[in-house]
């Protein structure tokens, strides 16, 4: 805000205000209750789709340039969001911080402007592993698999900002 | 947060998000809470045409959609004439929780923003919180939403230029100052009887 702006302040008291008060209605602990029931409900539903958007994601890059356009990156970025939410619903913990990492990844890659196909590949590659329905992985395989993840990245910064790590 | 029973039965929410999954998902929370029905659409285009009449109580918008940013359409939102869209409730999602992200929701105008995936209890008490805060709206020329300083964390670097930032005049001290001694007494913890 500049120095010289004005400011206005208006107090105002949305209608959300007088409809969640308009009294009767639900208790927090009963509605957060029930709502967690209706989404454990869309599991059965729902989780098969994270199978269907692994595939859909390796698909696309078995056929993709080694440089990808802006265009695929944002399709790439949609789907990572579908499984990163999805799998963070339905508690599955390692494919939802791989497609964490893929999220930031693809941020970063959006702002510094490099779009190697590579650093995707591999998170898409890991996500496969732990889709719904495969074996466990033992817990210090999956944190040494994140840090790697990690480490992809911050290679990706590095070379893009003309510091190469190696 | 309070205790007290919270009516959804009436509210009518418009949700905005390219993810089917995701909209599945955040209407099966809000039917849980009793708001039996929410519209939704998934692009910036289809909700500008929805807005405009007035008859939401609740905006939940995606912050990146496939025609759009999110933080564009709450931009919008602030600019419109009329009070019950300017100043509808915005709770703004994302998965996307880096700071930059997040910095731009926040002063594109939005109440809250919710990280996904959205959990009920989380989503349950920002939408009661920014139905019953106290918070006023600001309106200058690059700004229109709630107050951003809600939390007092000191003056703006530049002062503060608000009339409550003011420092008030105290005038001249009438007594001398406290000694170090003195103000430790305060901070010592003491033991204290307590008769029944």
């Amino acid at each position: 805000m500049k120095s010289n702006e004005s400011a206005r302040v208006i107090y105002y008291r949305n209608s959300l205000h007088y409809l969640l008060n308009s009294g009767g209605g639900i208790t927090r602990e009963k509605a957060i209750s029930e709502a967690s029931k209706n989404v454990e409900g869309l599991a059965g539903e729902l989780l098969p789709v994270l199978n269907d958007e692994i595939s859909k994601l390796e698909e696309a890059l078995s056929s993709a340039p080694q440089t990808l356009s802006e265009t695929f990156i944002r399709e790439v970025f949609q789907r990572q969001g579908v499984i990163y939410n999805l799998a963070g619903t339905f508690g599955c913990s390692g494919l939802r911080q791989i497609a964490k990492s893929l999220g930031d990844l693809l941020a970063d890659m959006i702002e510094l402007g490099v779009r190697p196909i590579e650093p995707i590949q591999v998170h898409v590659r890991a996500a496969r592993m732990f889709r719904p329905g495969m074996p466990p992985v033992h817990e210090e395989a999956q944190t040494l698999l994140i840090n790697h993840l990690a480490s992809v990245r911050q290679f990706l910064r590095s070379e893009a900002e003309g510091r190469p790590l190696l | 947060m309070k205790s007290d029973s919270m009516n959804f039965s009436k509210v009518r929410a418009l949700i905005i998000d390219s993810d089917q999954f995701a909209v599945e998902i955040l209407c099966q929370i809000l039917e849980g809470f009793g708001l039996p029905q929410a519209l939704s659409v998934d692009s910036v285009e289809a909700a500008k045409e929805l807005l405009p009449d007035g008859k939401f109580d609740l905006l939940i918008c995606e912050a990146m959609l496939k025609d759009g940013a999110g933080a564009d359409l709450v931009r919008w939102v602030r600019s419109q004439a009329s009070p019950r869209v300017r100043y509808m409730p915005v709770v703004m999602l994302t998965a996307h929780t880096q700071l930059g992200y997040v910095e731009s929701g926040r002063d594109s105008g939005v109440n809250v923003v919710v990280k996904k995936p959205v959990s009920p209890t989380v989503l349950f008490d920002r939408l009661v919180w920014s139905a019953n805060s106290p918070r006023p709206f600001i309106e200058t020329e690059t700004y229109v939403g709630p107050d951003r300083r809600f939390k007092f964390m000191g003056l703006p670097e530049c002062g503060g230029r608000r009339k409550t930032d003011l420092v008030g005049e105290l005038g001249e001290a009438t007594e001398p100052n406290l000694s170090q001694d003195e103000i430790d007494g305060f901070m010592k913890p003491a033991r204290m009887m307590v008769l029944e």
